[in-house]
């Protein structure tokens, strides 16, 4: 947002203020406003200025009620506005048909504008629930020499950099994991996040009760056994109780006391359930990334100084340690990043084009209508000219009238995105941050108020100019017969018209756009089979032995196998279209080495026998797994097709080495068979590059269960819990879903933008259709007599349609033209949001200007035979 | 006058930033948020409104800035407490302290430490 603009939206605002303050303190008020807008950085401002608006209007209205009984310094001017607008309203009400259609279309434009801005409030312009959050950024490792750019901090790194540098007032570090909750009622798998003490103390967090960590609480020897409630998990197993603070709780069966509970809030705060300190080891590793750090930069320091000095300190330590650290480089993002993605904060935007060109279209058409109105009316307009009103006066009225109906569709707009926003949160796609948190907050109403001004003007100001224009004489002795048949305003009429298509044809194709790339998406081949295949999540203590989850893993397949229904059962460690994945870089032993910057990265998993065959996946070369492959006794894998395409073109890669972790332990490995493709971390991406390990002898924690056959989730369910109830009672069942949910979820985000993208564009297109149509309809009106000279001189009916069409037309194809072009400028802003398809698909294109074109013609044809229908005798009796 | 009626809340923010300073508009802006360390602001249109009455009221009045305190640019209204309004600012906080008392008898008020 501009200065001028922010500058202007106060002034207007501040006309709220009686005269009084407004004399005395304006300036000043105006200058501190323009100060404190300077103090604040990028998408804060647009918050700034609408809040201080919404601000100054209420201070305003309560100040004026405070002083009513003495004011009486402007009743003169009050009284002929009054007059105006009850004027005004008598005049609405003795049309209903065109104040209703008024009011529905401002609110169905205003309406999608407050809902989505709602959004746009709530997840980019809403501070974080941090002190002076503007002094907190992110921090990642790059590795250039890899091709990394945002890569997690490795332990070693992260206290160096803890202890070397000079810009931040402190740095803070978090490890994410999972930890079983035992002990209480029932057993409960809790997300885990180990921080250093310093942690929340970057962040700049009030705890709701008792403390966060202290300094040394992550020191090498302390104990660790603190624990940092979120508040999530406070509510929901505590009952919010605050006497919770020095209580023991067991973690994975070790005792830890709670020492307090964090606020609400996003992001971090609700990183993990439970945090703990993640204590300093002496020997830290630097060849494992999995640390997130954050840092508040030191008062008056800059982000860019802040990178100078890690960048030092990171050469220093690839100097130190060449063979781990070679290459090291520091990224730093500011947290205005932290809420939404950029692909989220850019769908946003998007959207909020979309509904500011749906309430462009909104208000061509009230201008539109209103216009038709006016001339309809100029008789009576001219009647009070002539009796006396000036100018101006006309133009005020006709100005009061719009702004009446844009109150109108404002408050009823308001009530709509009431609705759409409740609808919204109990839907909850997924994916769009704080939904919960959405709601009318003053900023906008204050937005609304906004909207409502610009859209009275918008609406208002052609007419008004318009009745200025009207020439007294002539309007009186015709009557309002002839009028409004101007060439002038007939032209300013199409030109409405081929704006309102254009406008609506970039958003029609914008949707359309959007839906072929979820179509694309959904119908890219995922390789693995959804049908019939249900994934339940299980987690063990991390205390468990490898011989023990070998076992359950046993057990539990032997189990489920011999149930009614079910072919068969696998287990993995990670299910497909979950998150980002664990990776490692790969190469061929017996192949020259690739230059390391372009080592590609595969995504692995570990797996028990009869995983591909559960998911429908063919081993198309190999065996598979058996109880006999223990983990790295020896290092067995199989791979993905793509990784045997790449390495061993046209060879065969069974018996071949495989260098994993290639650059950092590079451990060969056999490859013993090969897995048709995937795209089980992404449906959006190519197949992955995926290197399978045994699950037997693992010992790993967290396991999904994949079941394939004829059963549900509320049927499987029972049968875990009676399972799990009889092998540990203190194991968590966390989740059991289709895999077709769970693919949904994956695209949940994509299609909430979409459907809402193709609801707007859909009200758009019905409106524009209504201004083709009433623009239409109505000059045929005024040209019945003019069609009854035509026929009665011998034109044959389907001259005079075509004529009719013809004129309809027009504008029509003028606005399709100039919305393509507008559509390829703006749809080149979504290609980030597009899958399988470009910005400048024809057939979209195509389809979307012939539908907007046919259904154009449509609402000409009607007006047209309208027109055929003239009785041709009483139409020349009038001339 | 006794003021034993709530000051608002503006009101008595503005009490608290002026303290026993000279300050300017924008000055008493930028303290109350250093107060509340960020989580609160006072926004141009309310501090303005407040200002204007607490003037009329006899809260505060206009003074001249302290030597080495005017600031280049326009010219500004500074202000500082009148007897009356750090009456008005003491009866308050005692007030508060009273509720708080009660509050911390309801144990709602754990001792915090950070």
């Amino acid at each position: 947002m501009s200065e001028v603009l922010a500058l202007l939206l106060f002034r207007i605002a501040a006309r709220a203020l009686p005269r009084r303050v407004r004399e005395a303190m304006g300036d000043e008020m105006q200058e501190t406003f323009r100060a404190a807008w300077r103090d604040r950085r990028g998408g804060r401002r647009l918050g700034y200025a609408l809040y201080s608006a919404a601000d100054l209007v209420t201070a305003g209205i309560g100040e004026r009620w405070r002083t009513r009984e003495t004011s009486t310094e402007r009743r003169p001017k009050v009284n002929s506005l009054w007059q105006d607008a009850r004027y005004a309203a008598r005049s609405l009400i003795k049309t209903p048909g065109f104040s209703f259609v008024a009011v529905l279309t401002l609110a169905l434009g205003i309406g999608a504008n407050v809902s989505i801005f709602s959004i746009v409030n709530a997840v980019l312009l809403r501070p974080l629930p941090f002190e002076n959050p503007e002094h907190l950024v992110e921090i990642w490792e790059s590795r250039l020499d890899r091709g990394w750019t945002n890569s997690s901090f490795s332990h070693a790194n992260f206290w160096d950099i803890q202890d070397q540098n000079k810009t931040f007032t402190s740095v803070g570090a978090l490890r994410s994991g999972s930890i079983n909750l035992t002990g209480m009622d029932y057993p409960e798998r809790l997300s885990l996040g180990s921080v250093s003490a310093s942690f929340f103390r970057t962040l700049g967090v009030t705890p709701v009760a008792g403390r966060t960590f202290a300094e040394g609480e992550d020191g090498a020897g302390a104990d660790g056994l603190q624990a940092v409630l979120s508040y999530g998990l406070w509510i929901r197993r505590f009952g919010g109780d605050p006497a919770v603070v020095g209580r023991s709780i067991a973690l994975d069966g070790r005792s830890h006391t709670v020492i307090g509970v964090l606020p609400r809030g996003e992001p971090w705060l609700d990183a993990a359930d439970i945090f703990v300190p993640l204590r300093r080891v002496a020997n830290p590793d630097r060849g494992s990334w999995e640390l997130s750090v954050i840092g508040r930069l030191a008062p008056g320091g800059s982000i860019e100084g802040a990178r100078t000095d890690l960048t030092s300190i990171a050469r220093g330590i690839a100097e130190r340690f060449p063979e781990e650290a070679r290459g090291m480089g520091i990224t730093m993002a500011p947290s205005s990043a932290w809420v939404a993605s950029e692909g989220l904060r850019r769908a946003l935007w998007i959207l909020m084009g979309a509904v500011g060109f749906l309430l462009l279209i909104a208000c061509v058409n009230l201008a539109n209508l209103s216009l038709a109105r006016a001339t309809g009316r100029a008789r009576e307009r001219a009647l009070r000219a002539a009796l006396g009103a000036s100018k101006g006066r006309l133009v005020r009225q006709a100005l009061t009238e719009s702004m009446l109906l844009s109150a109108a569709g404002a408050g009823a707009g308001v009530l709509l995105a009431v609705g759409v926003l409740k609808v919204l949160r109990s839907l909850d796609p997924g994916g769009i941050p704080r939904l919960s948190e959405v709601n009318l907050s003053p900023a906008v109403l204050g937005f609304t108020a906004l909207a409502m001004v610009v859209t009275g003007l918008a609406t208002g100001i052609i007419p008004a100019i318009h009745a200025a224009q009207g020439e007294l004489g002539s309007t009186l002795r015709e009557g309002d017969r002839n009028v409004g048949t101007g060439r002038g305003l007939a032209r300013v009429r199409g030109l409405l018209v081929a704006l309102e298509v254009s406008a609506s044809l970039a958003l029609l194709i914008g949707a359309g756009l959007l839906l072929r790339s979820f179509g694309a998406v959904l119908g890219t081949n995922r390789g693995f089979q959804t049908g019939d295949r249900v994934v339940a999540e299980v987690a063990l203590p991390n205390a468990y032995e490898p011989t023990q989850v070998d076992q359950f893993l046993a057990t539990v397949a032997a189990r489920l196998t011999g149930h009614p229904g079910i072919t068969s059962v696998a287990a993995v460690s990670m299910r497909p279209l979950r998150g980002v994945g664990t990776g490692m870089g790969f190469a061929a032993s017996d192949k020259p080495d690739p230059p390391s910057d372009q080592v590609p990265w595969a995504g692995w998993r570990m797996i028990t026998a009869g995983y591909f065959r559960t998911l429908g996946v063919p081993l198309l070369r190999g065996r598979d797994f058996t109880p006999a492959d223990q983990l790295a006794k020896p290092w067995r894998v199989i791979i993905s097709q793509r990784i045997a395409d790449l390495l061993w073109p046209g060879e065969e890669p069974v018996g071949r080495q495989l260098i994993m972790w290639k650059g950092q332990s590079n451990l060969p490995a056999e490859v013993i068979g090969v897995a048709a493709d995937m795209r089980d971390w992404d449906l959006a991406g190519d197949p992955s590059y995926g290197v399978y390990f045994p699950y037997y002898g693992a010992g790993a924690s967290t396991i999904y269960f994949v079941v394939h056959g004829r059963t549900t989730p509320e049927a499987i369910r029972p049968v875990f819990r009676q399972l799990l109830a009889e092998i540990d009672a203190t194991i968590p069942l966390a989740r059991v879903a289709t895999l077709e949910d769970l693919v949904g979820e994956s695209v949940a985000s994509r299609r909430f933008i979409m459907l809402l993208l193709a609801a707007f564009a859909s009200v758009a297109l019905v409106l524009a259709l209504a201004g083709v149509y009433g623009v239409l309809s109505y000059a045929v009106s005024r040209r019945t007599s003019e069609i009854g000279v035509r026929l009665a001189l011998g034109a044959s009916p389907s001259a005079v349609v075509r004529l009719i069409v013809g004129q309809g037309m027009r504008p029509v194809v003028i606005g399709l033209v100039v919305g393509v072009a507008a559509a390829l400028a703006l749809t080149r802003l979504m290609t980030s949001l597009l899958f399988g398809v470009s910005p400048t698909d024809i057939p979209t294109y195509l389809a979307v200007a012939t539908l907007l074109g046919g259904a154009a013609l449509v609402s000409c044809y009607v007006p047209a035979r309208q027109a055929l229908g003239v009785d041709v005798v009483a139409a020349l009796r009038k001339e | 006058m006794r003021f034993s009626a709530p000051l608002s809340p503006p009101v008595f923010h503005v009490l608290l930033a002026l303290g026993d300073d000279v300050l300017h508009g924008y000055a008493i802006m930028q303290r109350f948020e250093e107060i509340t360390r960020g989580n609160e602001q006072l926004l141009p249109g309310t501090l303005y409104v407040t200002l204007a009455r607490m003037v009329e009221q006899g809260l505060i009045e206009e003074a001249r800035p302290r030597a080495g305190e005017q600031s280049g640019g326009a010219p500004r209204r500074y202000y500082r407490l009148t007897a009356r309004g750090r009456a008005a600012g003491r009866a308050e906080s005692e007030r508060l302290r009273r509720l708080v008392q009660v509050a911390k008898e309801r144990a709602w008020l754990p001792e915090t430490a950070r």
